[in-house]
Protein backbone atom coordinates (compact mmCIF):
# COMPACT_ATOMS: atom_id res chain seq x y z
CA UNK A 1 0.00 0.00 0.00
CA UNK A 2 2.88 2.35 0.68
CA UNK A 3 3.86 1.66 -2.91
CA UNK A 4 0.37 2.67 -3.98
CA UNK A 5 0.57 5.89 -2.03
CA UNK A 6 3.99 6.69 -3.45
CA UNK A 7 2.63 5.77 -6.85
CA UNK A 8 -0.14 8.30 -6.45
CA UNK A 9 2.47 11.02 -5.95
CA UNK A 10 4.07 9.98 -9.21
CA UNK A 11 0.69 10.02 -10.96
CA UNK A 12 0.11 13.56 -9.72
CA UNK A 13 3.48 14.71 -11.02
CA UNK A 14 3.04 13.01 -14.41
CA UNK A 15 -0.47 14.32 -14.89
CA UNK A 16 0.74 17.77 -14.00
CA UNK A 17 3.58 17.57 -16.51
CA UNK A 18 1.31 16.26 -19.24
CA UNK A 19 -1.49 18.70 -18.70
CA UNK A 20 0.31 21.87 -17.79
CA UNK A 21 1.13 22.82 -21.37
CA UNK A 22 -2.45 22.66 -22.71
CA UNK A 23 -3.52 24.38 -19.51
CA UNK A 24 -1.48 27.42 -20.32
CA UNK A 25 -2.47 27.65 -23.97
CA UNK A 26 -5.59 29.58 -24.84
CA UNK A 27 -6.41 30.55 -28.39
CA UNK A 28 -7.36 34.14 -29.11
CA UNK A 29 -10.21 34.96 -31.44
CA UNK A 30 -9.53 38.38 -32.97
CA UNK A 31 -12.53 38.72 -35.28
CA UNK A 32 -15.40 36.80 -33.72
CA UNK A 33 -18.57 36.00 -35.60
CA UNK A 34 -20.56 35.84 -32.38
CA UNK A 35 -19.92 37.48 -29.01
CA UNK A 36 -21.64 36.26 -25.84
CA UNK A 37 -21.92 38.05 -22.52
CA UNK A 38 -22.01 35.40 -19.80
CA UNK A 39 -22.88 36.07 -16.16
CA UNK A 40 -21.42 34.05 -13.28
CA UNK A 41 -17.93 33.54 -14.71
CA UNK A 42 -15.52 34.55 -11.96
CA UNK A 43 -12.47 32.32 -12.20
CA UNK A 44 -10.43 30.62 -14.93
CA UNK A 45 -11.34 27.06 -13.93
CA UNK A 46 -15.07 27.80 -14.18
CA UNK A 47 -14.59 28.80 -17.81
CA UNK A 48 -13.37 25.36 -18.86
CA UNK A 49 -16.80 23.70 -18.88
CA UNK A 50 -18.23 26.56 -20.89
CA UNK A 51 -15.41 26.42 -23.42
CA UNK A 52 -15.81 22.65 -23.75
CA UNK A 53 -19.58 22.84 -24.28
CA UNK A 54 -19.31 25.53 -26.94
CA UNK A 55 -16.63 23.62 -28.81
CA UNK A 56 -18.98 20.64 -29.04
CA UNK A 57 -21.17 22.65 -31.43
CA UNK A 58 -20.23 21.52 -34.94
CA UNK A 59 -20.15 24.97 -36.51
CA UNK A 60 -17.75 26.41 -33.89
CA UNK A 61 -14.14 26.67 -35.00
CA UNK A 62 -12.59 28.46 -32.03
CA UNK A 63 -13.52 30.39 -28.92
CA UNK A 64 -11.71 32.67 -26.51
CA UNK A 65 -12.80 34.16 -23.22
CA UNK A 66 -12.28 37.66 -21.88
CA UNK A 67 -12.84 36.90 -18.22
CA UNK A 68 -13.00 40.47 -16.91
CA UNK A 69 -15.71 41.42 -19.42
CA UNK A 70 -17.58 38.12 -19.10
CA UNK A 71 -17.19 37.97 -22.86
CA UNK A 72 -16.96 34.82 -24.95
CA UNK A 73 -15.78 35.28 -28.54
CA UNK A 74 -16.87 32.62 -30.97
CA UNK A 75 -15.33 32.04 -34.40
CA UNK A 76 -17.37 29.86 -36.73
CA UNK A 77 -16.18 27.58 -39.47
CA UNK A 78 -16.29 29.06 -42.94
CA UNK A 79 -19.86 29.67 -44.19
CA UNK A 80 -21.22 28.10 -41.01
CA UNK A 81 -24.25 29.33 -39.07
CA UNK A 82 -25.18 28.83 -35.44
CA UNK A 83 -28.52 28.72 -33.65
CA UNK A 84 -29.15 30.86 -30.58
CA UNK A 85 -30.84 27.96 -28.80
CA UNK A 86 -27.72 25.85 -29.09
CA UNK A 87 -25.53 28.61 -27.72
CA UNK A 88 -27.92 29.18 -24.85
CA UNK A 89 -28.01 25.46 -24.02
CA UNK A 90 -24.21 25.23 -24.03
CA UNK A 91 -23.94 28.15 -21.61
CA UNK A 92 -26.73 27.00 -19.30
CA UNK A 93 -25.46 23.39 -19.23
CA UNK A 94 -22.09 24.72 -18.12
CA UNK A 95 -23.84 26.27 -15.13
CA UNK A 96 -23.88 29.93 -16.18
CA UNK A 97 -26.37 32.57 -17.29
CA UNK A 98 -26.40 33.90 -20.85
CA UNK A 99 -26.89 37.65 -20.65
CA UNK A 100 -26.58 38.60 -24.33
CA UNK A 101 -25.78 37.23 -27.79
CA UNK A 102 -24.41 39.52 -30.44
CA UNK A 103 -24.07 38.24 -34.01
CA UNK A 104 -21.29 40.35 -35.49
CA UNK A 105 -21.99 38.84 -38.87
CA UNK A 106 -25.76 38.46 -39.30
CA UNK A 107 -25.25 35.84 -41.96
CA UNK A 108 -24.09 33.45 -39.25
CA UNK A 109 -27.43 33.57 -37.40
CA UNK A 110 -29.71 30.64 -37.97
CA UNK A 111 -32.38 28.55 -36.33
CA UNK A 112 -30.15 25.53 -37.04
CA UNK A 113 -26.44 24.90 -36.91
CA UNK A 114 -25.15 24.50 -40.42
CA UNK B 1 4.88 -4.45 22.24
CA UNK B 2 4.09 -2.68 25.44
CA UNK B 3 2.18 0.51 25.39
CA UNK B 4 0.11 -0.30 22.37
CA UNK B 5 -3.51 0.72 22.57
CA UNK B 6 -6.20 -1.48 23.98
CA UNK B 7 -9.38 -1.69 21.97
CA UNK B 8 -11.25 0.72 24.21
CA UNK B 9 -8.44 3.25 24.39
CA UNK B 10 -8.00 3.19 20.69
CA UNK B 11 -11.57 4.48 20.25
CA UNK B 12 -10.13 7.94 20.54
CA UNK B 13 -7.82 7.79 17.62
CA UNK B 14 -10.61 7.56 15.15
CA UNK B 15 -11.69 11.13 15.73
CA UNK B 16 -8.60 12.65 14.22
CA UNK B 17 -8.09 10.09 11.53
CA UNK B 18 -10.74 8.49 9.41
CA UNK B 19 -13.55 11.00 9.68
CA UNK B 20 -11.30 13.97 9.02
CA UNK B 21 -9.75 12.26 6.05
CA UNK B 22 -13.03 11.25 4.53
CA UNK B 23 -15.11 14.33 5.27
CA UNK B 24 -17.54 14.95 2.44
CA UNK B 25 -15.96 18.08 1.04
CA UNK B 26 -14.74 18.14 -2.50
CA UNK B 27 -13.40 21.55 -2.00
CA UNK B 28 -13.34 24.41 -4.38
CA UNK B 29 -11.40 25.77 -1.53
CA UNK B 30 -8.89 23.45 0.05
CA UNK B 31 -10.74 21.93 3.01
CA UNK B 32 -14.25 23.25 2.44
CA UNK B 33 -17.01 22.25 0.09
CA UNK B 34 -18.36 24.55 -2.60
CA UNK B 35 -21.50 25.23 -4.58
CA UNK B 36 -19.65 26.27 -7.75
CA UNK B 37 -20.92 24.73 -10.99
CA UNK B 38 -19.98 21.42 -12.55
CA UNK B 39 -20.75 21.42 -16.26
CA UNK B 40 -23.34 18.86 -17.38
CA UNK B 41 -21.46 15.94 -18.88
CA UNK B 42 -18.15 17.21 -17.53
CA UNK B 43 -16.46 17.03 -14.20
CA UNK B 44 -13.39 17.12 -12.09
CA UNK B 45 -10.75 14.73 -10.78
CA UNK B 46 -8.91 15.51 -7.58
CA UNK B 47 -5.91 13.67 -6.23
CA UNK B 48 -5.06 14.71 -2.74
CA UNK B 49 -2.51 13.74 -0.11
CA UNK B 50 -3.04 14.41 3.59
CA UNK B 51 -0.57 13.83 6.37
CA UNK B 52 -2.19 13.73 9.77
CA UNK B 53 -0.10 13.66 12.92
CA UNK B 54 -1.45 13.12 16.42
CA UNK B 55 0.39 12.51 19.66
CA UNK B 56 0.00 12.34 23.41
CA UNK B 57 0.66 10.41 26.54
CA UNK B 58 -1.70 7.68 27.64
CA UNK B 59 -1.26 5.09 30.35
CA UNK B 60 2.41 6.13 30.84
CA UNK B 61 3.16 5.61 27.15
CA UNK B 62 4.08 8.26 24.58
CA UNK B 63 2.05 7.65 21.48
CA UNK B 64 2.27 9.02 18.00
CA UNK B 65 -0.18 8.31 15.24
CA UNK B 66 0.67 9.22 11.65
CA UNK B 67 -1.86 8.78 8.89
CA UNK B 68 -1.08 9.28 5.23
CA UNK B 69 -4.30 9.54 3.26
CA UNK B 70 -4.72 9.68 -0.49
CA UNK B 71 -8.34 10.37 -1.36
CA UNK B 72 -9.18 10.20 -5.07
CA UNK B 73 -12.19 12.34 -5.86
CA UNK B 74 -14.31 12.09 -8.99
CA UNK B 75 -17.03 14.63 -9.72
CA UNK B 76 -19.51 14.33 -12.59
CA UNK B 77 -22.10 16.83 -13.75
CA UNK B 78 -25.31 14.83 -14.21
CA UNK B 79 -27.27 17.93 -15.20
CA UNK B 80 -26.51 21.65 -14.97
CA UNK B 81 -27.80 21.61 -11.38
CA UNK B 82 -27.10 18.07 -10.19
CA UNK B 83 -23.58 16.78 -9.59
CA UNK B 84 -22.44 13.36 -8.36
CA UNK B 85 -19.35 12.97 -6.18
CA UNK B 86 -17.32 9.87 -5.35
CA UNK B 87 -14.41 9.75 -2.93
CA UNK B 88 -12.11 6.72 -2.82
CA UNK B 89 -9.59 7.03 0.04
CA UNK B 90 -6.41 5.01 0.46
CA UNK B 91 -4.95 5.11 3.96
CA UNK B 92 -1.72 4.23 5.66
CA UNK B 93 -2.01 4.37 9.46
CA UNK B 94 1.06 3.97 11.59
CA UNK B 95 1.01 4.08 15.36
CA UNK B 96 4.13 4.11 17.49
CA UNK B 97 4.18 3.87 21.22
CA UNK B 98 7.08 4.19 23.62
CA UNK B 99 6.86 2.98 27.21
CA UNK B 100 9.83 2.51 29.54
CA UNK B 101 12.16 2.55 26.55
CA UNK B 102 10.27 -0.13 24.61
CA UNK B 103 8.97 0.80 21.19
CA UNK B 104 5.79 -0.74 19.78
CA UNK B 105 4.44 -0.30 16.28
CA UNK B 106 1.21 -1.13 14.55
CA UNK B 107 0.52 -0.39 10.94
CA UNK B 108 -2.37 -0.81 8.51
CA UNK B 109 -2.76 0.23 4.89
CA UNK B 110 -5.44 -0.09 2.25
CA UNK B 111 -8.75 1.08 0.93
CA UNK B 112 -10.94 2.89 3.45
CA UNK B 113 -14.68 3.58 3.23
CA UNK B 114 -15.82 5.09 -0.05
CA UNK B 115 -18.18 8.04 -0.07
CA UNK B 116 -20.83 8.91 -2.59
CA UNK B 117 -23.11 11.91 -2.63
CA UNK B 118 -25.24 14.16 -4.80
CA UNK B 119 -25.38 17.95 -4.77
CA UNK B 120 -28.21 20.00 -6.20
CA UNK B 121 -27.89 23.73 -6.95
CA UNK B 122 -30.98 25.21 -5.37
CA UNK B 123 -30.15 28.93 -5.68
CA UNK B 124 -28.12 30.53 -8.48
CA UNK B 125 -27.75 34.31 -8.80
CA UNK B 126 -25.28 35.30 -11.51
CA UNK B 127 -24.01 38.72 -12.50
CA UNK B 128 -20.97 39.83 -14.48
CA UNK B 129 -17.90 38.40 -12.76
CA UNK B 130 -19.79 37.13 -9.73
CA UNK B 131 -22.09 34.38 -8.56
CA UNK B 132 -24.05 33.36 -5.47
CA UNK B 133 -25.06 29.74 -5.10
CA UNK B 134 -26.67 27.57 -2.44
CA UNK B 135 -26.62 23.80 -2.81
CA UNK B 136 -27.84 21.07 -0.46
CA UNK B 137 -26.09 17.71 -0.67
CA UNK B 138 -26.70 14.22 0.67
CA UNK B 139 -25.04 10.85 0.39
CA UNK B 140 -23.63 7.90 2.24
CA UNK B 141 -20.40 6.35 3.34
CA UNK B 142 -20.07 2.85 1.88
CA UNK B 143 -18.32 0.23 4.06
CA UNK B 144 -15.62 -0.77 1.57
CA UNK B 145 -12.80 -0.56 4.09
CA UNK B 146 -11.75 -3.70 5.92
CA UNK B 147 -12.64 -3.95 9.61
CA UNK B 148 -10.87 -7.19 10.46
CA UNK B 149 -7.21 -6.43 9.69
CA UNK B 150 -4.85 -8.29 12.01
CA UNK B 151 -1.13 -8.19 12.70
CA UNK B 152 1.07 -10.45 14.83
CA UNK B 153 -0.58 -8.98 17.93
CA UNK B 154 -4.01 -9.99 16.75
CA UNK B 155 -6.93 -8.11 15.26
CA UNK B 156 -6.49 -4.35 15.30
CA UNK B 157 -8.92 -2.33 17.43
CA UNK B 158 -11.94 -1.17 15.44
CA UNK B 159 -10.96 2.52 15.37
CA UNK B 160 -7.62 1.61 13.84
CA UNK B 161 -9.21 -0.47 11.12
CA UNK B 162 -9.56 1.00 7.65
CA UNK B 163 -13.33 0.85 7.54
CA UNK B 164 -16.25 1.47 9.87
CA UNK B 165 -18.42 -1.40 8.65
CA UNK B 166 -21.50 0.79 8.43
CA UNK B 167 -23.46 2.59 5.76
CA UNK B 168 -23.41 6.09 7.23
CA UNK B 169 -25.72 8.66 5.64
CA UNK B 170 -24.86 12.35 5.71
CA UNK B 171 -26.44 15.57 4.48
CA UNK B 172 -25.67 19.24 4.47
CA UNK B 173 -25.82 22.51 2.63
CA UNK B 174 -23.17 24.77 1.15
CA UNK B 175 -23.27 28.44 0.23
CA UNK B 176 -20.75 30.06 -2.11
CA UNK B 177 -20.21 33.69 -3.08
CA UNK B 178 -17.53 34.19 -5.70
CA UNK B 179 -16.20 37.31 -7.38
CA UNK B 180 -13.06 38.01 -9.39
CA UNK B 181 -11.26 39.25 -6.28
CA UNK B 182 -12.47 36.91 -3.53
CA UNK B 183 -14.58 33.92 -2.61
CA UNK B 184 -16.31 32.71 0.52
CA UNK B 185 -17.85 29.32 1.19
CA UNK B 186 -19.85 28.15 4.18
CA UNK B 187 -20.85 24.53 4.61
CA UNK B 188 -22.70 22.65 7.33
CA UNK B 189 -23.08 18.89 7.35
CA UNK B 190 -24.22 16.10 9.67
CA UNK B 191 -23.37 12.43 9.50
CA UNK B 192 -25.28 9.67 11.25
CA UNK B 193 -23.20 6.60 12.06
CA UNK B 194 -25.25 3.45 12.68
CA UNK B 195 -24.00 0.47 14.66
CA UNK B 196 -22.05 -2.24 12.85
CA UNK B 197 -20.73 -5.40 14.45
CA UNK B 198 -21.49 -4.20 17.97
CA UNK B 199 -19.64 -0.92 17.47
CA UNK B 200 -21.08 2.50 16.78
CA UNK B 201 -18.96 5.53 16.01
CA UNK B 202 -20.37 8.82 17.29
CA UNK B 203 -22.30 11.03 14.88
CA UNK B 204 -20.45 13.96 13.40
CA UNK B 205 -21.40 17.56 12.66
CA UNK B 206 -19.11 20.04 10.98
CA UNK B 207 -19.20 23.72 10.09
CA UNK B 208 -16.66 24.81 7.50
CA UNK B 209 -16.02 28.43 6.58
CA UNK B 210 -13.55 29.39 3.90
CA UNK B 211 -12.29 32.58 2.33
CA UNK B 212 -9.74 33.41 -0.30
CA UNK B 213 -8.48 36.52 -1.98
CA UNK B 214 -6.77 36.83 -5.34
CA UNK B 215 -3.17 37.94 -4.99
CA UNK B 216 -2.15 37.65 -8.65
CA UNK B 217 -2.70 39.01 -11.17
CA UNK B 218 -3.34 42.34 -9.49
CA UNK B 219 -5.13 43.62 -12.59
CA UNK B 220 -7.08 41.11 -14.63
CA UNK B 221 -6.21 42.47 -18.06
CA UNK B 222 -7.33 40.55 -21.13
CA UNK B 223 -7.93 36.90 -21.81
CA UNK B 224 -8.18 34.19 -19.21
CA UNK B 225 -5.33 34.71 -16.75
CA UNK B 226 -4.31 32.18 -14.13
CA UNK B 227 -5.17 33.15 -10.55
CA UNK B 228 -3.00 32.86 -7.45
CA UNK B 229 -4.99 32.94 -4.21
CA UNK B 230 -4.26 33.18 -0.50
CA UNK B 231 -6.71 31.08 1.49
CA UNK B 232 -7.84 31.05 5.09
CA UNK B 233 -10.29 28.38 6.13
CA UNK B 234 -11.86 27.19 9.37
CA UNK B 235 -13.25 23.76 10.30
CA UNK B 236 -15.34 23.31 13.45
CA UNK B 237 -15.98 19.60 14.00
CA UNK B 238 -18.07 17.97 16.71
CA UNK B 239 -18.28 14.26 17.24
CA UNK B 240 -20.41 12.25 19.63
CA UNK B 241 -19.19 9.45 21.84
CA UNK B 242 -18.59 6.00 20.42
CA UNK B 243 -20.51 3.03 21.71
CA UNK B 244 -19.54 -0.60 22.06
CA UNK B 245 -22.38 -3.03 22.66
CA UNK B 246 -24.58 -0.09 23.63
CA UNK B 247 -22.15 1.32 26.21
CA UNK B 248 -20.80 4.84 25.61
CA UNK B 249 -17.06 5.34 25.64
CA UNK B 250 -16.39 8.48 27.67
CA UNK B 251 -12.92 8.84 26.17
CA UNK B 252 -14.24 9.41 22.68
CA UNK B 253 -15.70 12.31 20.74
CA UNK B 254 -15.41 16.02 21.40
CA UNK B 255 -14.81 19.22 19.50
CA UNK B 256 -11.90 20.38 17.32
CA UNK B 257 -11.54 23.76 15.65
CA UNK B 258 -8.94 24.14 12.92
CA UNK B 259 -7.62 27.22 11.18
CA UNK B 260 -6.12 26.50 7.78
CA UNK B 261 -3.86 28.94 5.95
CA UNK B 262 -3.18 27.88 2.38
CA UNK B 263 -2.45 28.82 -1.18
CA UNK B 264 -4.05 27.98 -4.53
CA UNK B 265 -2.94 28.35 -8.12
CA UNK B 266 -5.87 28.13 -10.51
CA UNK B 267 -5.59 27.73 -14.26
CA UNK B 268 -8.37 27.18 -16.77
CA UNK B 269 -8.05 23.42 -16.40
CA UNK B 270 -6.13 22.66 -13.22
CA UNK B 271 -5.78 23.69 -9.60
CA UNK B 272 -2.66 23.23 -7.48
CA UNK B 273 -3.08 23.85 -3.78
CA UNK B 274 -1.72 23.27 -0.32
CA UNK B 275 -2.77 24.08 3.23
CA UNK B 276 -1.95 23.23 6.79
CA UNK B 277 -4.77 22.62 9.25
CA UNK B 278 -3.75 23.87 12.66
CA UNK B 279 -5.86 22.75 15.63
CA UNK B 280 -6.64 25.93 17.58
CA UNK B 281 -9.05 24.35 20.05
CA UNK B 282 -9.26 20.66 20.96
CA UNK B 283 -11.90 19.94 23.55
CA UNK B 284 -11.83 16.16 23.37
CA UNK B 285 -13.51 13.87 25.85
CA UNK B 286 -11.31 11.90 28.24
CA UNK B 287 -7.65 11.45 27.42
CA UNK B 288 -7.78 11.32 23.66
CA UNK B 289 -4.67 11.93 21.58
CA UNK B 290 -4.31 15.54 20.45
CA UNK B 291 -3.97 16.34 16.80
CA UNK B 292 -0.72 18.14 15.99
CA UNK B 293 -1.45 19.20 12.41
CA UNK B 294 -2.86 18.11 9.07
CA UNK B 295 -0.93 18.89 5.92
CA UNK B 296 -2.83 18.88 2.64
CA UNK B 297 -1.53 19.03 -0.91
CA UNK B 298 -3.58 18.34 -4.01
CA UNK B 299 -4.14 18.80 -7.69
CA UNK B 300 -7.46 19.04 -9.51
CA UNK B 301 -8.08 18.50 -13.19
CA UNK B 302 -11.23 19.42 -15.06
CA UNK B 303 -12.40 17.00 -17.75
Amino acid sequence: MKTTIRGSFIVVVLLTALLIQPTMAQETVENPDVVLLVDGLACPLCAYGLEKNLKKIDSVQAISIELEKGEVRVKLKEDAKIAEDHIRKAVVDAGFTLNQIEYRDKKTQSSLDI
Amino acid sequence: MRGLPSASRAFRYFFVTTLLICAPQVNAQITTNTALPISAGGGMLRIQTKIIRSSGNQADADRQLTVVAVPFVVVYGVTRKLAAFGIVPLLDKRMESTSEGALGKRNVSGLADVRFFLRYTFVQKDSRGATLRIAPFAGTMIPTGSRDVADDMGTLPRPLQLGTGSWSPFAGVVLTRQTFAWQIDASFSYQYNPEAGGFRFGDEARLDLASKIRLLPRQLGGGLPNFFYANLESNLIWRGENEMNGVENLDSGGVIWYLDPGIQYVTRRMVFESAIQIPVIQDLNGSALKNDFIFVISVRIAY
